[in-house]
């Protein structure tokens, strides 16, 4: 009834030398027991609120014992948390622990380090109500209005030191060494995760990320060799890009091309057992990151880190670790950057890549395995690219072929071929000289080698411009019968821009196909699953 | 009623408890009365007795009674119309506890238990901390013993109920011949049964709050009157007449000077006859109030009527004086667009050890008192320049001339007063910041220079931890708050304490001084505030409304409202001279530590154990009803929060409007 059971009272009076307690008396006593613990309990809860504490502590309970004019209990006085253990024997009685020491030891032993004496710090925690974003306070949750008084930081900033040279607080540089040290010794800590989480959440860092990039940048081009240090940089890259607080735009110049080698680089590390690929994939997705969050503030940015990608993709005397980086990379970038750069060099650069995949022709194992992680990569970019198409297009296979949407497909294309023309070295390969030539024609249709493919469309002739009534392609089987020749002698009726439209249609029922002659079977796990189904 | 079932039901009653002779006799008697064929007592006609057999009867079935008749009437008012639910809801927690205390009374300990643990859950919310204190009581001999259940059992219960509600009840209790449940009602509680409608569910604060004394007696004592307005002549007064003679302040304030030290003085002689005499004689100053409010002033402070002190008051230095004009002068003007700047200092390296934090008026030194029994002083003018910061400056200037650490300040950052031999709980500032005063579980409040660096006064009265102490806004008298439930008023320059202030049922854990020195109010462990009245010792103001220990105070500069703060986040802010709350203000989450008002009244800051700094907008509720005040009806305005500020890990332990507005915040940095 009570929760102070009997039997502790049997267990409390032996303990003090009585032996032949009534169970009466243990009974009666029960109750009392607990109502004087738990009046002790409530004076030592006052004591800890008067203490201004939340948890109540040994102390609390010692002074509420002073307060009844009783013996407080010696022993409990350090803060360490008591170490209960089972008596042998019995189901539940516990005893705490202590543990003999050696007097011997206790004196011999070290003198353990004078604790820190108590001090005072004093900080705004609000300037006419607006909290300062600086490292004392806590992190404001809304970033828009973190956003704001990070600007009046600046700003404030600016008015007091506004000649001197750039002045770091004593607290940032050790800070900044720290996180430095962690970086490069000690990168599998648990200190440096929390380095990062620190990186990518305090606000007062601002001053520091000229220091970092520079860091990271310098690190990066002397440490190609060392494997986890590169791992490690990119992390913290990545941490400060996240930061929200952190204005890291004008940096960037200087940590892209620091990213853009861990994607690209011929070696990195220099051991066989390091999983550089994965680095190149983390790499991969940083840059990705930084386009997305950046790409509009930065107008050339995406196209200056696709262009240095597509040269190391194209180049083929780029080793292969190379071209997986780039392949990586650009998949990063988005399914319209794969359609528009790798797609169409698809096809020559699996010829290229055959021999090096085949056990018979390459016995180099190494080559054979970079070979097939090469073949991975770009599979899962077109699959992935595809995946995107055919949920965009979702009717494309399962409407009917005479439904009419509207798409606006012109710009697409057109740049397409722009861009097309201005690589040059494209143009090297014959099957993307046809790609890059026949976009006014039929052609394309009669090239196609897949016999599956079975474009039909319906046009509405009463729309005009730019918003075309596009076509609907469909590969059902039963369609296939409205053959080409239809379409194709309706397009040579049409304006160029229709065809251009039209084309691009096209070329994803291309892309389709296409991907199933390179990839085969594997390609299905990529289709979106209604769609996969009405494909079979 | 049958009368055989009577005569049976005597019978057995007689056996049962053992009266053989009467059983014997009334056998007799009832005989002879049969013989006799005529009844002597018409059961029929006295309903009382007919109930009280059959409760009697019921009672065979012993403790299941208490539970079934608790459980039925739980299930009927949780079903009744939604219209009159929660008035009838409120009948049930005094029934429960009641219920639990009979059953414990009469010995049926592990029933009580059970009908405990069953129902508890109803009534947590509301009284959490009453249900634990309840829950150990586990024998007829702790009801006598333990304070809150003797006076739960012997004081009634307020409950405001509505005619139709009321009529429900007695159906239904009737009805259902729940006669024990009846009994509990007629026993304990009290209808206060108010024709019309019900009101509504917010109005009923301290409906069914179980308080020791009754609440007649504390209706009685809220009758009181008080004069909550501020002193005559006080400096804001002076600024406002040096303002309206700007060009030759100087010469004003120098006359005006001169002029208070013969009014102090004659003041220090009348001093003793001033008090209850004169303060009957005086009407109620709310109502000059009004007619004052007629001049159009900028500051609220003002528009506060003015009474004239009834203690003799200290003389101010002229030097010092001076230096408040000043800071007055370049007070920034709050409101709810107007937020003030918020400096914290943050206590470091502490190990658990810190108990309080106070700071001066002028923000320059800031006190702590440790559980090692040790008070700290940091000159914060002397660490900022250390820093090669210069954020305080601005503030310093006012209080430099008493700014010298003491000869250890070469080594330490701050002055360490040691005195006390147990943990110290409380530390106060004067107003000039030439002294300190500090409270420690030894049951001693020790007064300190700050110039010299020294203990000067130890003061014996207490007999238990001293919990609180506050120096009266003009210095030299002081008042502390100890746990041997009694506040007490003492002067700077006695040993002994000039009044006690008796009356709380449990731990006095805060107190707070009024705006003009007349008043003390105090915030106690029984879950009331009192104002007293320093004068005459009384109790003028029992605020009832809090649910859990009242831990801070503050008082607004006007002297008209009060906030308290308590264990459960919650703040309450009084209206004085009604004696009611006029809106709770929620939002904190864990114990409110500290409150300040800002100097012209219209922000309220809070400081709680949640690491937060909550801004309160408090005048757009103390305005309207002044405009109105005879139409205010209490609770119309909402006070609301401005903001909320967290801090890293600092839970805040204290808060001070400085003379200029500047709010500072002290706090460990607890992780």
């Amino acid at each position: 009834m009570s929760i102070v059971p009997k039997e502790t009272i049997e267990v409390i009076s032996q303990s003090i030398g009585i032996t032949n307690l009534s169970s009466e008396v243990a009974g009666a006593l029960a109750p009392d027991v607990e109502y004087r613990v738990r009046e002790i309990m409530q004076e030592a809860i006052k004591c800890m609120r008067h203490s201004r504490r939340t948890t109540l502590t040994a102390d609390d309970v010692d002074s509420a014992l002073k307060l009844r004019n009783v013996e407080p209990i010696y022993g409990f006085a350090s803060g360490d948390p008591l170490r209960f253990k089972r008596a042998a024997g019995h189901k539940d009685f516990f005893y705490i622990a202590d543990k003999d020491v050696e007097f011997k030891d206790v004196i011999e032993a070290p003198l353990p380090k004078a604790p820190l004496d108590t001090s005072l710090t004093a900080h705004w925690l609000a300037i006419e109500g607006v909290q300062p974003a600086i490292p004392e306070n806590a992190l404001v949750e809304v970033p828009t209005d973190g956003k704001k008084s990070e600007y009046k930081e600046d700003g404030l900033a600016i008015d007091i030191k506004l000649p001197i040279k750039h002045v770091l607080s004593k607290e940032l540089q050790l800070y900044f060494d720290k996180i430095m040290e962690v970086t490069v010794k000690r990168s599998d800590s648990v200190l440096f995760k929390q380095a990062l989480v620190s990186l990518s959440s305090d606000s007062g860092l601002h001053p520091l990320v000229p220091y970092f990039t520079c860091f990271i940048a310098d690190e990066v081009a002397q440490n190609l060799s060392n494997f986890s240090l590169l791992f490690a940089l990119m992390r913290v890259a990545r941490s400060l890009l996240q930061n929200p607080h952190i204005h890291i735009e004008p940096y960037l110049h200087q940590l892209m091309p620091s990213v853009i080698t861990c994607l690209v680089a011929k070696r990195l590390g220099n051991r066989f057992s390091d999983n550089h690929w994965e680095l190149r994939n983390f790499a991969a997705n940083l840059l990705a990151l930084v386009c997305k969050r950046f790409g509009h503030v930065y107008h050339n940015l995406q196209s200056r880190v696709t262009r240095t990608l597509l040269h190391a993709f194209l180049d083929p005397t780029k080793a292969l670790s190379q071209h997986y980086g780039a392949i990586q990379g650009l998949a990063a970038l988005g399914p319209s950057v794969v359609r528009l750069l790798i797609l169409p060099n698809l096809e020559p650069y699996l010829q290229l890549l055959e021999p090096d995949m085949l056990l018979e022709n390459q016995k180099n194992e190494m080559r054979r395995h970079e070979a097939q992680r090469v073949h991975g990569a770009l599979m899962h970019a077109a699959g992935l690219c595809m995946y995107d198409r055919l949920k965009a297009v979702p009717g494309l296979l399962s409407l009917p072929t005479r439904v009419v949407w509207k798409r606006n497909g012109k710009v697409v294309t057109t740049m397409q071929n722009k861009r097309k023309a201005s690589m040059d070295n494209l143009m090297q390969q014959p099957p993307l000289k046809k790609l890059a030539t026949d976009g006014m024609g039929v052609t394309p249709m009669n090239s196609m080698p897949v016999e599956m493919q079975g474009p039909t469309a319906g046009y509405t002739s009463a729309v005009g411009g730019s918003s075309v009534g596009g076509t609907s392609l469909s590969r059902q089987l039963p369609n296939e019968k409205m053959s080409g020749r239809e379409v194709g002698s309706r397009v040579s009726k049409t304006s160029t821009i229709l065809a251009q439209a039209w084309k691009e249609d096209i070329d994803a029922g291309h892309l389709l196909a296409a991907l199933f002659e390179h990839f085969g079977e594997s390609m299905f796990s990529f289709t979106p699953k209604s769609e996969s189904s009405l494909f079979l | 009623m049958n009368e055989d079932v009577v005569v049976k039901f005597v019978e057995a009653y007689l056996k049962k408890k053992g009266f053989k002779q009467a059983e014997l006799s009334f056998r007799e008697n009832l005989q002879n009365n049969n013989s006799t064929s005529s009844s002597s007592i018409d059961f029929h006609a006295d309903p009382e007795l007919s109930k009280f057999i059959l409760s009697y009867s019921e009672a065979e079935s012993g403790p299941a009674r208490y539970h079934d008749g608790y459980s039925k009437l739980r299930s009927w008012s949780y079903s009744s119309l939604d219209l009159y639910k929660h008035e009838l809801l409120r009948v049930l927690y005094p029934v429960f506890i009641h219920c639990f205390m009979d059953l414990v009374a009469r010995g049926h300990i592990q029933e009580a238990r059970k009908f405990f643990n069953t129902f508890r859950e109803d009534h947590e919310m509301m009284h959490l901390r009453d249900l634990q204190r309840l829950e150990g009581v586990l024998s007829p001999a702790h009801i006598e013993e333990m304070e809150f259940a003797h006076s739960l059992r012997h004081s009634k219960v307020n409950i405001k109920i509505c005619q139709y509600s009321y009529d429900l009840l007695l159906q239904y209790l009737h009805k259902t011949q729940s006669t024990t449940i009846l009994g509990i009602i007629n026993e304990h509680i009290n209808f206060q049964v108010s024709p019309g409608q019900p009101n509504s569910i917010f109005d009923d604060a301290e409906a069914v709050i179980l308080i020791g004394s009754s609440q007649d007696a504390a209706n009685q004592i809220n009758q009181k009157e008080i004069h909550w307005g501020l002193l005559e002549d006080s400096l804001e007064d002076r600024l406002e007449k040096a303002g309206s003679f700007l060009s030759d302040s100087e010469k004003t304030e120098g006359e005006t000077k001169e002029g208070d030290m013969d009014e102090n003085k004659k003041r220090a002689v009348e001093g003793g006859k001033q008090g209850a005499s004169s303060k009957k004689s005086k009407k109620d100053k709310a109502a000059n109030a009004t007619a004052k409010a007629v001049r159009p002033e900028a500051s609220t402070v003002s528009m506060a009527p003015r009474v004239k002190p009834e203690l003799s008051l200290p003389v101010m230095p002229a030097e010092v004086e001076q230096s408040i004009l000043e800071d007055l002068r370049n007070r920034v003007q709050l409101n709810s667009v107007a937020m003030p700047s918020i400096s914290l200092y943050t206590f470091i390296n502490t190990h658990n050890g810190l108990n309080c934090s106070s700071i001066s008026h002028d923000g320059s030194l800031v006190a702590g008192g440790f559980s090692d029994s040790s008070l700290k002083v940091w000159d914060m003018a002397k660490l900022g320049q250390q820093a090669g910061g210069s954020v305080l400056q601005g503030e310093n200037d006012t209080a430099s001339s008493e700014k010298k650490l003491g000869l250890d300040g070469g080594r330490r950052s701050y002055t360490l007063f040691q005195g006390h031999s147990g943990p110290v709980y409380s530390a106060a500032f004067s107003p000039t910041g030439d002294f300190i005063l500090s409270s420690s579980a030894d049951t001693t409040i020790r007064l300190w220079s700050t110039k010299l660096n020294a203990n000067l006064v130890c003061y014996k009265g207490h007999n238990y931890p001293v919990w609180d102490v506050q120096f009266s806004p003009l210095g030299h008298y002081f008042a502390s708050s100890s746990h041997d439930r009694s506040a007490r008023i003492w002067s700077m320059e006695r040993i002994q304490p000039l009044r006690i202030m008796a009356g709380h049922l449990s731990d006095v854990d805060c107190v707070q001084w009024h705006a003009n020195c007349n008043y003390i109010a105090t915030g106690s462990s029984d879950k009331t505030v009192r104002l007293w009245d320093v004068q005459s010792g009384e109790c003028v103001r029992i605020f009832i409304g809090h649910r859990s220990m009242v831990l801070s105070l503050a008082v607004s500069p006007d002297g008209r409202y009060m906030a308290s703060g308590d264990e459960d986040g919650k703040i309450m802010m009084w209206d004085l001279s009604s004696g009611r709350c006029v809106t709770p203000l929620m939002g904190h989450t864990s114990c409110v530590w500290s409150l300040a008002f800002s100097c012209e009244g219209s922000l309220l800051a809070s400081g709680s154990a949640d690491s937060t700094v909550k801004l309160w907008d408090v005048n757009t509720s103390t305005k309207a009803p002044r405009t109105e005040e005879n139409k205010s009806s209490g609770n119309i305005n909402r006070l609301r929060l401005l903001k909320t500020l967290p801090t890293k890990s600092t839970p805040v332990y204290a808060l001070r409007f400085s003379r200029r507005n500047l709010l500072f915040a002290a706090g460990v940095l607890s992780k």
